[in-house]
């Protein structure tokens, strides 16, 4: 606490300590919040006469929620309105004298009607201010003067300020808490209307002037109206002392109530001349020191202490202090108190929840595993029954995949085959005239043997190609006859390339003469010039037909016919021969 | 810490101990082994069902198989006129003769040569006997049986005989059209004898194959005449 400020409101505002108008109230305060540059956080001194405040005993037993609902019926009883139309709380204040009954626990119960803490709360949020708490002025006045304990003895504080808190405590604990709407307040508004002047004019004068006015120290003002403040202002304290002796009276009738040992009287009033003193012959009890010794330290304030215990009370106390009458505090409150019991119930639900989760997985887990060990039988036997089918039906499969495979391989051999009677077909067209053969010889391979009569001195020139080959032995009338029958030879389908061994021209040859004997030594009978030649005819090997002579010669299959080249010639020619030409010409 | 906090806070924090030891004993002592047999039984469960689908899928292809096995017979005893499994020298001495009669022409088998190392014809059949002397056994269910044959005749006579033989198993976009036995020409020789004879004089050198015939279902052989027997 760093400042006090004592900011009188304007008249209208707030009426016997209730708020009347709200939202006044607000703007009034925002300007004096933002004005002084105050935090907005706040706690509030609640007093008025219609704030019930009573002393309760209930058993001792009774704690938590169960205190709460007794103390609000009590209030609901002490009350004529509705549960739902108050804001009620209390505070323990300790165990009561030991009686033959069950013990007793005190409670100092509070309880205000909700619409009046509604309009405060209202104010104090139209200026941006947030309630910490919402206490007792007179339990606040307690805090800030508490006066050590007089042995066996009660202490009676009185605040006679614009109201009147009167609070009889017992070693400490508040026994009586009341407000009364005797104050400065209703004298100021009794002088205002008495001698016709302003609210806030009366406040100045019957703070001025008192009950004791010295003769000539207020020359301004007239003798009537200095007596008309002094007699309001004995009025007004007469029902401040009536008040007071109506709560000390209301006390004394506790059976246990102590003797009043003194009175600490603070509050506006007893700054006024002579009031302090005519209080205490009025109530005629010592009148004790007020206890200021452990307040902090306020700076030069101008404002006498006796206006600031409310005040440094609210601000000395906790934040936690009951009673505490905001609104919202009582579901919260009511929450907090049947906390223990529930939580410790809410726990046991969350483990026993987990549990029975665990227990439901468990379960379930259970179940899949009994359902797939079931499944797993069940595919079991369909397995065993289908393999027996299987073995059953293997060998149909095995037939069709054997009479599959003799198709292939019946198709693929008869595809692959070369086509003899069409090569020696167009052999037979292509020849030129004066053009014969006198032996042929083909083979699908080079290494392929075949018995019978060899085609001239071609076996050098067969190996050249790897595919299928005529090796052709002939005569020609003419030695120019045969690049000619070379370049018909091409035209046979499939020819890929034509080699010749050798052309020669020989001496005449008789007819009758044996091929090969010393009259004939070439075969080419009954020519004047005849010309021999020996030729091969390389056609184009496929990759089946590879394969089919490679079966056929008992050579592994597969392998890619190599490319061919052109055969190298071997021309042998004589003294009479001529060379006509080199092979592989096209 | 324990020793400060209320009865209430105490009595909470023994729940949530002795739950969560609850718990734990629970998981270690039946949730977790039980999972564990769980995981176990699915990945079995899974596994017997692949073998399951598997094998139902194996028997439908054998269905089919069962199914088709008329057609199958039927499609044997086709390429047993190509490819027999039984007499199959006769029956090739006999066409070749019949072609060349037809033609008036001297057709005489030389040889039937044994071969020296056939190659199976169709890889992954099974090798069988030979069934017939003189054929190389091979390892695909069809055997070759070289031969060799002298020819002496009209030239154009023999290109009709050689081009009957190869018509008479032929392969026309794909389909497998059989009027005889099979027969390959590796190779031949040819020379006209005299100069002014039309008849030349021919030796050819081919293969004739063989194969034995599938073995057949047991419930489907008793009335089933078996394919191969020509």
């Amino acid at each position: 606490m760093r400042r006090a400020i004592v900011h009188p409101l304007p008249v209208g505002l707030v009426v016997d300590g209730e708020v009347v108008n709200a939202d006044e109230l607000a703007v009034e305060l925002r300007a004096l919040f933002t004005e002084h540059k105050l935090p907005h956080d706040v706690r509030v001194g609640l007093a008025h006469p219609r704030l019930m405040v009573r002393m309760v005993e209930l058993p001792a037993s009774l704690s938590g929620r169960d205190l709460d609902s007794a103390v609000r019926h009590l209030a609901g009883d002490l009350l004529p309105v509705g549960l739902d139309q108050l804001v009620v709380d209390y505070r323990c204040v300790g165990k009561s004298a030991q009686g033959g009954g069950p013990r007793q626990q005190r409670v100092l119960m509070a309880a205000a009607r909700v619409d009046g803490i509604e309009r405060l709360t209202r104010a104090l949020a139209g200026a941006h201010l947030r309630a910490e708490r919402i206490g007792l002025s007179g339990l606040a006045m307690l805090t800030a003067l508490e006066h050590p304990p007089l042995g066996g003895e009660a202490i009676l504080y009185v605040q006679a300020g614009a109201l009147t808190n009167v609070v009889i405590a017992e070693d400490g604990e508040p026994q009586l808490v009341r407000a009364a709407s005797a104050g400065s307040e209703s004298i100021a508004a009794q002088l205002a209307e008495r001698t016709q002047i302003t609210h806030e004019a009366a406040r100045g004068h019957i703070a001025a002037l008192g009950v004791n006015p010295s003769p000539g120290s207020h020359p301004e003002l007239s003798e009537e109206l200095e007596a008309a403040v002094s007699q309001v202002v004995r009025e007004g304290l007469r029902r401040v002392i009536a008040e007071i002796e109506s709560s000390r009276g209301f006390y004394a009738a506790r059976a246990d109530a102590r003797p009043i040992g003194g009175v600490v009287l603070t509050g506006a009033m007893t700054t006024w001349p002579g009031v302090a003193e005519l209080m205490r012959q009025e109530l005629n009890i010592p009148v004790l020191p007020a206890g200021r010794d452990g307040w902090p330290d306020l700076g030069a304030v101008s404002v006498p202490p006796e206006r600031l215990d409310v005040a440094v009370g609210l601000a000395l106390g906790g934040g936690s202090d009951r009673p505490d009458l905001r609104p919202a505090r009582q579901g919260e409150r009511g929450q907090i108190e049947a906390a223990p019991n529930a939580r410790v119930a809410q726990v046991l639900c969350g483990v026993a929840a987990v549990l029975a989760i665990a227990i439901v997985y468990l379960v379930a887990v259970s179940n899949q595993v009994s359902s797939g060990k079931e499944r797993l039988a069940q595919i079991k036997g369909e397995l065993v029954s289908s393999e027996h089918r299987a073995a059953d039906l293997k060998p149909y499969a095995d037939f069709a995949q054997a009479t599959a495979d003799r198709h292939t391989a019946v198709a693929t051999i008869a595809g692959a085959r070369f086509d003899w009677d069409r090569a020696m077909t167009q052999l037979s067209q292509i020849a030129p005239n004066g053009v014969w053969l006198t032996s042929v010889r083909g083979t699908l391979t080079p290494t392929t043997s075949v018995d019978g009569a060899t085609a001239g001195d071609t076996s050098t020139l067969r190996g050249a190609e790897p595919g299928p080959a005529l090796e052709l032995a002939g005569c020609s009338k003419v030695q120019h006859n045969v690049p000619r029958y070379m370049d018909h030879l091409y035209s046979m389908t499939g020819v890929d390339e034509v080699g010749f061994s050798k052309t020669q021209r020989n001496a005449p040859q008789t007819a009758g003469s044996a091929p090969g004997s010393a009259t004939n030594t070439t075969g080419c009978i009954g020519l004047d010039d005849p010309t021999q030649f020996s030729i091969v005819t390389y056609f184009k090997q496929s990759a089946a037909l590879a394969n089919l002579a490679a079966q056929a010669a008992g050579v592994a299959a597969g392998t890619t016919p190599a490319a061919a080249t052109t055969p190298a010639a071997t021309t042998t020619p004589t003294t009479q021969s001529a060379a006509i030409g080199t092979g592989g010409s096209k | 810490m324990i020793n400060s906090a209320s009865p209430h806070q105490r009595m909470i924090i023994g729940t949530v101990l002795a739950g969560a030891a609850l718990l734990a004993a629970l998981w270690l002592l039946a949730l977790s082994p039980k999972r564990s047999e769980s995981a176990e039984v699915r990945s079995n469960v899974a596994a017997q069902e692949q073998r399951l689908s598997a094998a139902k899928a194996q028997v439908a292809t054998y269905e089919a198989a069962r199914t088709a096995y008329p057609q199958h017979v039927k499609e044997l005893r086709r390429l047993d006129d190509a490819v027999p499994a039984r007499g199959a020298i006769p029956a090739l001495l006999r066409q070749l003769q019949q072609r060349a009669n037809a033609r008036k022409a001297d057709l005489q088998i030389a040889a039937l040569k044994p071969g020296a190392a056939a190659t199976p014809a169709a890889p992954g059949v099974a090798p069988t006997a030979a069934v017939t002397p003189g054929a190389t056994v091979g390892s695909g269910g069809i055997s070759t049986l070289p031969f060799t044959f002298t020819y002496t005749g009209q030239y154009f006579d023999l290109v009709h005989i050689l081009g009957a033989a190869r018509k008479a198993v032929s392969v026309h976009h794909g389909n497998l059209s059989i009027d005889g036995r099979l027969v390959t020409i590796e190779g031949l020789t040819f020379q006209r004898t005299d100069p002014d004879a039309s008849l030349i004089t021919a030796t050819v050198a081919g293969t004739a194959y063989i194969a034995s015939a599938p073995t057949q279902p047991a419930a489907a052989t008793a009335g089933t005449t078996t394919p191969g027997g020509s």
